[in-house]
């Protein structure tokens, strides 16, 4: 057994029943873990001819070496298929947490590799080292709860279980698996449900290896831990606290006295949590009032989050509220993850009611298994309530002029089924109405239900409208091939415009966002960033400039700095995804520390944490240079992957990836009024020419080709990735 | 965190047993002889010793066994409501003792209560404990029983000893055959195997308070689990499951508690 790794790969072809065992070092350690395995094994073995819920499709189930290893953030693992919710399939990931990918190392197992299609429904039992695919024909049909209380009763009080819903069995495109109650790998469920799985159960007994001695690991933890901010990585309080030199309320550093989880039984009050006291970390950020003010802090029983995490996300509810509606009113998630149904109303109501939506919309969603795609299609879902067509677009769309003054769905769908669609529960902001149509989206009922299940990317091929919308309408927030942004332009310009680009749904990406929202005054950000990224501390690195952030909020025109700082961001989500830990906290470029001793600035983080807990845990001794260079490995071995499909898909995309997939839309260059500049205080408009610059800037950082977008032959031989450059050369791809 | 930790002295005046044992045991063995016997024997054990009351013959006949042992001295405390359910006290109790990341013997556990509670999953579990349900979490810790101690007095080869500074009850690695045992003797579920029973490598694990400064407690992100003065919890926490009848003193031991009791 290898540290950190428990070196073993578990293949399981539901269409045989045969279960066999492969070496994860052997095969995989080039990619450490996470995507960089699920995506090697999509290279090696599914070619663009494999359809997404095609049995030779695989879906990777992907840990990495810190996973279960208890490395503070170590609780997530990945998982890799062929995209349902993406127009061409492309390949994507999902970043999932709970408790199920540490288990899943302490049962002996780094990866599950499940490809086939069962002739009935089963699910997978693991316990150690033995692998059964069990019946599940009593299971199939029923949610994620009672699908997981099922099984734990089988397997025992200490096994985690991860399933998808009704949604996945119906091949639901915008249908999840889930862990632990709470935590979501999106768009997934489909692929479980064709291929007849309804959940795969874990149980360990055995070790993580730590190669470092006891007390190395210990000091390492302990340094880990002192660095840690809130959620999010703000390191500054909300509101004046003593122990702070800088506030900003727009961290999630909340804990302040008189503040409670004011359903725990009794309450608890938050208090002041400084830097210095880790043992009230899972305090210092209450999600509950975060999100939903002092309704939200009543309501919140506690906080909770993935395994071996400190930083508590998760908010647990308490609504009674819930139960003469049949729903439990104890329910849990965070961020979107709380309002993936209670979005679609028009307005959510006052008092207690948007928080009683949301935490229906949880009820509803986490066991029905219907993934928030963060956000898009209910997003659609208003719009095409809410937009009357004009005959300008009618006629720029070749719509018939009946569809002119109407809505979407009321253009769409057929008559007798909107008759059927209880509309005033929506209007009257009553949580009824999702009891209605989570189950009718997750049923595929009627031309609206199967529309939404099918996704954004279907939606705006069968309805035109639809994608004219995502590129031009600014409050939709899609950001390109009908995926929506995840902290894009609004986090520091042409960053997250930059980081958007690069994935093949929203990113997910949170290294630059953190950092831009992490409260520390802008001079310092500044010193810390200049110090990243142009002084040789990273593989990405400029000679001089700026982020150009200015107090005002404007950003100035792309920089070499802002390209290494996006390019830096980019694989920094690669590397958490790989290794596997939190990019919702990770990297440490900022610490809530003003004094960090010599040769650190005030406040300053550590940015070779990732590589100090990997080599401690390995034993294979990296420094953040060369895991930065395998982080670029792994998102160049995508990059390939993707331009494979996309030539597949339409002849010439692939050779051209910078036009047919490093795009974005409109509305972020076009949707402003009249007389609002790019660069103007206040504005996120965007400035085509400039963005231009922005992805040349990118590629040389990344080593890919300005004019192609494609990694050049001497980047992949560089990175270790000849036999890319060898197929990529077959297929005309390379440069 | 309450600072109580050892010194290492020991009062017998702080043993906690039936008023009529105690009185008995004081008749008998005054610490002084206690502390004459102990010397006398002279193993290389003698700290285990001081503290131990008896001297049936574990199976190698080359140590006392323990017996009757004193209290111990601190104990963790667990706060439900305030757990979060991330186990860094889990990882803690292994990554710093045993070493490595291994939840199934770590001797706090939270893991077997955080999806549905201590009674587990069934019909109800929405309203029961546990993250499927209302959301408390149960973090289960060693008692740090009382003469009689389940698991020390369960184990055939004498390998749980009560160890200074804070007298925990703690697993003699080397005595240690990994049988098992006392996994099924302790009424809580708070011992385990980190291997198969009997298995040539296998040990038994349980808490042993860390010398009086828990790794556990010392990692709690919530301050959910404190270190306090020993109290007697057992007999005010249910226990977890029955132990077998099959788990029966062994004939050594009988013949020592028949001088008290």
């Amino acid at each position: 057994m290898a540290y950190g790794w428990t070196g073993k790969t578990l293949r399981v072809d539901l269409s045989t029943g045969s279960i066999t065992t492969e070496d994860t070092i052997a095969k995989y350690k080039d990619v450490l873990g996470g995507i960089g395995v699920g995506y090697k094994v999509m290279w090696d073995e599914v070619p663009p001819t494999v359809g997404a819920f095609d049995p030779q499709n695989r879906l990777v189930i992907c840990t990495g070496p810190l996973t279960g290893s208890g490395s503070p953030l170590s609780g997530r693992f990945s998982v890799v298929s062929r995209w349902p919710n993406h127009l061409n399939e492309l390949p994507g990931h999902a970043s999932i947490g709970g408790h199920f990918g540490p288990e899943l190392k302490y049962a002996g197992w780094d990866n599950i590799i499940i490809q086939g299609k069962a002739a009935s429904p089963v699910w997978i039992k693991i316990v150690d080292d033995k692998v059964t695919i069990e019946d599940a024909s009593q299971i199939w049909g029923n949610g994620i709860y009672r699908a997981t209380a099922e099984i734990v009763t089988i397997m025992g009080p200490e096994a985690h279980v991860l399933a998808c819903g009704q949604a996945g069995e119906n091949l639901v495109r915008i249908s999840n698996i889930m862990c632990d109650r709470k935590h979501s790998a999106g768009s997934v469920g489909g692929i479980f449900g064709s291929k007849n799985l309804k959940a795969i159960g874990v149980h360990g007994t055995g070790p993580v290896k730590i190669a470092a001695d006891k007390q190395t690991w210990k000091d390492l933890t302990y340094y880990y831990l002192s660095l840690l901010g809130c959620n999010n990585q703000g390191v500054v309080p909300t509101t004046p606290q003593a122990w702070a030199e800088y506030y900003d309320s727009g961290t999630r550093w909340t804990a302040q006295p008189g503040l409670y989880w004011g359903a725990a039984s009794p309450p608890v009050e938050t208090g002041v949590c400084s830097a210095a006291d880790l043992n009230k970390m899972g305090y210092r950020t209450h999600k509950g009032y975060k999100d939903y003010s002092a309704v939200g802090a009543n309501h919140t029983v506690k906080m909770d989050g993935c395994h071996a995490c400190p930083i508590r996300c998760n908010i647990a509810t308490d609504m009674p509220a819930l139960e003469p509606y049949g729903a439990s009113r104890y329910n849990m998630n965070t961020c979107l993850g709380n309002s993936v149904a209670s979005s679609l109303y028009a307005t959510s109501g006052t008092g207690d009611n948007p928080m009683l939506l949301a935490q229906m919309s949880n009820f509803l969603c986490d066991d029905w298994g219907l993934w928030s795609d963060y956000g898009m299609w209910e997003a659609l879902f208003k719009y095409c309530l809410s937009h009357l067509m004009t005959a300008a677009e009618c006629t720029l769309l070749g719509l018939p002029d009946t569809f002119v003054g109407k809505n979407t769905f009321t253009n769409r769908v057929p008559a007798a089924e909107m008759s059927s669609i209880p509309w005033s529960q929506r209007d009257a902001s009553n949580p009824a109405f999702m009891q209605f149509i989570v189950p009718y989206i997750a049923k595929r009922k009627g031309v609206l239900g199967a529309m939404i299940a099918d996704g954004p990317a279907r939606m705006a091929v069968a309805w035109p409208e639809i994608g004219y919308f995502q590129n031009t309408v600014t409050s939709l927030n899609s950001f390109k091939m009908n995926h929506i942004k995840h902290h894009g332009v609004e986090n520091g310009g042409q960053v997250g415009a930059l980081v958007n680009m690069a994935f093949n749904r929203d990113p997910m990406n949170h290294c630059h966002s953190n950092y831009i929202s992490c409260g520390l005054p802008l001079e310092i950000k500044e010193a810390i960033s200049n110090k990243l990224f142009c002084q040789g501390n990273s593989i990405f690195n400029a000679t001089d400039g700026s982020l150009g952030q200015t107090e005002n909020g404007a950003y100035g025109p792309i920089t070499m700095h802002k390209a290494a700082f996006a390019a830096a961001s980019v694989c920094g989500i690669v590397l958490a995804n790989s290794l596997t830990t939190c990019n919702w906290t990770l990297p440490i470029w900022v610490s809530p520390l003003k004094d960090r001793g010599p040769g650190k600035l005030e406040y300053e983080g550590d940015n070779s944490l990732e590589a100090q807990a990997y080599s401690a845990v390995t034993g294979d001794t990296l420094t953040q240079k060369q895991l930065e260079t395998v982080s670029l490995r792994i998102l160049t071995l995508f990059r390939a992957l993707t331009a494979r499909y996309m030539e597949y898909y339409n002849a010439g995309d692939g050779k051209n990836m910078r036009t047919s997939h490093d795009y974005m839309y409109d509305w972020m260059f076009d949707g402003y009024a009249a007389g609002i500049n790019a660069f103007d205080p206040g504005t996120n408009k965007m400035d085509r020419a400039d963005m231009d610059l922005a992805r040349d800037l990118m590629y040389d950082q990344f080593g890919w080709d300005r004019a192609t977008g494609m990694p050049t032959a001497a980047t992949l031989a560089n990175l270790g990735l000849g036999y890319v450059a060898t197929a990529l050369a077959a297929e005309g791809l390379l440069p | 965190m309450a600072d109580i930790k050892g010194n290492g002295s020991v009062n017998p005046g702080e043993i906690v047993v039936p008023d009529g044992v105690a009185e008995f045991i004081r008749g008998i063995v005054t610490r002084r002889e206690f502390l004459q016997v102990s010397g006398a024997l002279g193993v290389g054990v003698a700290s285990f010793s001081l503290i131990g009351c008896g001297s049936s013959s574990t199976a190698d006949n080359s140590t006392p066994r323990q017996v009757f042992v004193a209290n111990a001295q601190g104990m963790i405390v667990a706060e439900p409501t305030r757990c979060v359910g991330c186990r860094r006290c889990e990882f803690a109790c292994v990554a710093f003792n045993e070493g490595g990341a291994q939840p199934s013997i770590a001797k706090v556990k939270v893991n077997r209560n955080y999806l549905y509670g201590v009674a587990g999953a069934q019909v109800g579990y929405a309203r029961g404990d546990g993250i499927f349900g209302n959301f408390r979490v149960v973090q289960d810790t060693c008692r740090q029983c009382p003469h009689p101690v389940p698991c020390q007095l369960a184990c055939p080869n004498g390998a749980i000893e009560v160890v200074p500074p804070v007298n925990a009850r703690v697993v003699n690695s080397a005595k240690c055959r990994g049988c098992g045992i006392c996994t099924q003797a302790c009424p809580w579920e708070m011992t385990s195997l980190n291997g198969p029973v009997d298995g040539a490598k296998t040990k038994a694990n349980k808490c042993t308070l860390c010398g009086g400064d828990p790794e556990c407690v010392k990692m709690c992100p919530v301050g959910a689990l404190q270190y306090k003065p020993w109290e007697d919890r057992t007999k005010v926490v249910p226990a977890r499951h029955v132990v077998p009848a099959s788990i029966q003193l062994s004939a050594d031991i009988k013949d020592t508690c028949n001088k008290c009791h």
